[in-house]
């Protein structure tokens, strides 16, 4: 039963739709004129086939000054009465920005953490509970959006991001199946010639970009947490239930005699699981009585909800859980959790068993 | 009042509150910082020094109430072994899965050395002096692993507090075995009395490591 009191269907097996998908997209590839009738096409079959509300398709386009910003090139939705201001609105592109800007994927996660509270309240309306997000870039040219007046945009860098919306996010593959198909998409494109090798080829400008930029916490209002930085997996298991994704399954329609081989370009860093599903463990102070003095008031936890937190962590409810054991809000527990984290009472595994190293979520891990 | 009779049991009863007011005040303190920290560590000492407290009072008792007989020493022997155990085996592994599981256990086990102090009116007297030596002894072993560990720590990394314990440890348990030896030899107070306050000493350098080490 979904917050707002409907049922959804039983969960679909991801991998056969993507290869449905994938077997489809062969076929509408050879159809299409322009690129953003393959982008139209492809959100509307990733919200019919992977049961997405919302599916939007951002990418970066230049001026001739340029100055790089976000443009939203295709929209598909479930919900027919979903406004277009609900749609598609500033707080997105905002999000789409910081996400181009770090360059990472990100695991479906609820809207309060990505979103001021108002958006929330609007999104939730339409059933459009958990965002996430994929992110790919290629070394070739997208064409500008096909309509009037634009001649004077040129083809930008191929920067994309899809954010898609969901109910539930109990499908963990979901990720992978949405990176996967966006970079057979964009395969298919470069080799049917619907992607350009020429284009702006000045200084490019994006506000807020660094080229060494780590993973700062996204606040749309200062007041939320941060996105929890992923990156896309290379394969996946449809019998995976919440263990690290393993690259093994060949990518579907994937034909060694085709005249340009092409090879997925996915990053491997790790894939760390939504902020939600975390497990927090309590650290054993391997001195604590030895040689360290315990009855010294520095062993104590200052924080009055830190304490309280640490109190309650039995190294098997995730940080929901905790939420709920404690009382807390998500937002109170996640700064909670990084003051035990500095202060070494505690560490990080994924639902797993996997100790997270490198966390986004957390700095000084 | 004979010197001989003052002396025989002033030593011990002094030994037996110091012991009682010592153990008892660490394990307060250990017990309220674990309701704060949540370590398996200090639960585990404050227990085991709660229940070495409980054997003190149960000895001086025993020793000044004569209108029944308690033979206490079975809880006195096995108690503060079994205390002492608990201790060196919470420093050898600092896993937390471990230590949990033996913060169970220890709750376990003194329960059931706390049957045997509400038993003791009716349990019988040591039948014999080698298990006397043997659980008396047993003190002292175990008080020298506990001596090990912290030297061990101190060797790692120079701090006062593992310097402090391994001293009082030292002390107490060379204390300990002076009193095990005291059933093989001809003067067997003397044995005791030094065994006492070696004992006693051990304890002043335990607190002093608490309190500020």
């Amino acid at each position: 039963m979904n917050q707002d009191g409907t049922s959804n269907p039983p969960f679909r097996d991801i991998g056969k739709e993507q290869m449905e998908l994938a077997k489809q997209l062969m076929q509408v590839v050879a159809t299409v004129r322009h690129v953003d009738e393959l982008f139209q096409w492809v959100a509307g079959a990733c919200v019919q086939h992977f049961n997405i509300q919302l599916v939007q398709l951002w990418s970066n386009q230049v001026n001739p000054e340029g100055r790089l910003t976000p443009q939203l090139r295709t929209i598909a939705h479930k919900d027919p009465s979903l406004p277009e201001q609900v749609a598609a609105s500033t707080q997105m592109a905002s999000l789409v920005q910081y996400i181009m800007n770090s360059r990472r994927s990100y695991r479906a996660q609820a809207v309060e953490s990505l979103f001021p509270s108002f958006q929330t309240i609007l999104l939730k309306r339409y059933g459009l509970y958990y965002c996430g997000a994929c992110f790919t870039s290629k070394n070739v040219y997208l064409p500008p959006v096909e309509r009037m007046f634009a001649y004077d945009q040129l083809p930008t860098p191929l920067t994309m991001v899809v954010l898609f919306f969901v109910r539930q996010i109990s499908q963990v593959e979901l990720l992978a199946a949405m990176n996967m198909t966006l970079e057979q998409a964009l395969t298919l494109a470069e080799s049917s010639g619907l992607l350009t090798n020429t284009g702006y080829s000045g200084n490019l400008q994006m506000p807020g970009y660094m080229p060494n930029m780590q993973t700062p916490g996204y606040s749309p209002n200062m007041q939320q947490m941060p996105i929890t930085p992923q990156v896309p997996m290379p394969g996946y298991s449809p019998n995976m239930q919440q263990t690290p994704i393993t690259p093994q399954m060949p990518m579907p329609g994937y034909s060694p005699n085709m005249q340009q081989p092409v090879t997925p370009q996915v990053p491997t860093p790790d894939v760390v699981p939504a902020l939600e599903l975390l497990i927090p463990r309590r650290k054993q102070d391997a001195d604590l009585m030895l040689s360290s003095n315990p009855f010294a008031n520095k062993a104590v936890i200052a924080d009055k909800k830190a304490r309280r937190l640490h109190g309650a962590i039995d190294g098997h409810t995730n940080i929901v859980g905790l939420c709920a054991a404690t009382g807390m809000s998500i937002k109170e527990v996640h700064i909670a959790l990084q003051s035990l984290l500095i202060q070494q009472y505690i560490e990080i595994y994924e639902p797993g068993g996997r100790l997270v190293k490198n966390s986004p979520f957390f700095k000084d891990m | 009042m004979p010197t001989n009779m003052i002396s025989g049991t002033l030593i011990p009863n002094v030994l037996a509150i110091f012991l009682f007011v010592v153990a008892l005040f660490v394990s307060f303190r250990a017990l309220y910082i674990f309701s704060q920290t949540r370590s398996p560590r200090l639960f585990i000492l404050g227990l085991s020094l709660g229940v070495i407290a409980l054997t003190a009072l149960a000895d001086l008792i025993a020793s000044n109430l004569t209108s029944i007989t308690l033979n206490t020493d079975w809880f006195l022997y096995i108690g503060q072994s079994v205390s002492f155990l608990f201790i060196l085996l919470s420093l050898v592994n600092s896993d937390d899965v471990y230590l949990n599981r033996l913060m169970r256990v220890h709750v376990l086990i003194s329960v059931v050395l706390v049957a045997l102090l509400v038993l003791s009116p009716t349990l019988p007297a040591f039948s014999n002096v080698a298990i006397k030596t043997i659980l008396s002894g047993s003190r002292s072993v175990i008080c020298f692993g506990i001596f090990f560990s912290y030297i061990s720590a101190f060797m790692n990394k120079q701090t006062r507090f593992s310097l402090l314990m391994s001293i009082a440890f030292m002390l107490i348990a060379f204390g300990y075995l002076m009193i095990a030896q005291q059933y093989f030899v001809a003067n067997a107070d003397l044995f005791d009395n030094i065994g006492d306050i070696t004992r006693m000493l051990g304890l002043c350098v335990l607190l002093l490591a608490v309190v500020g080490g």
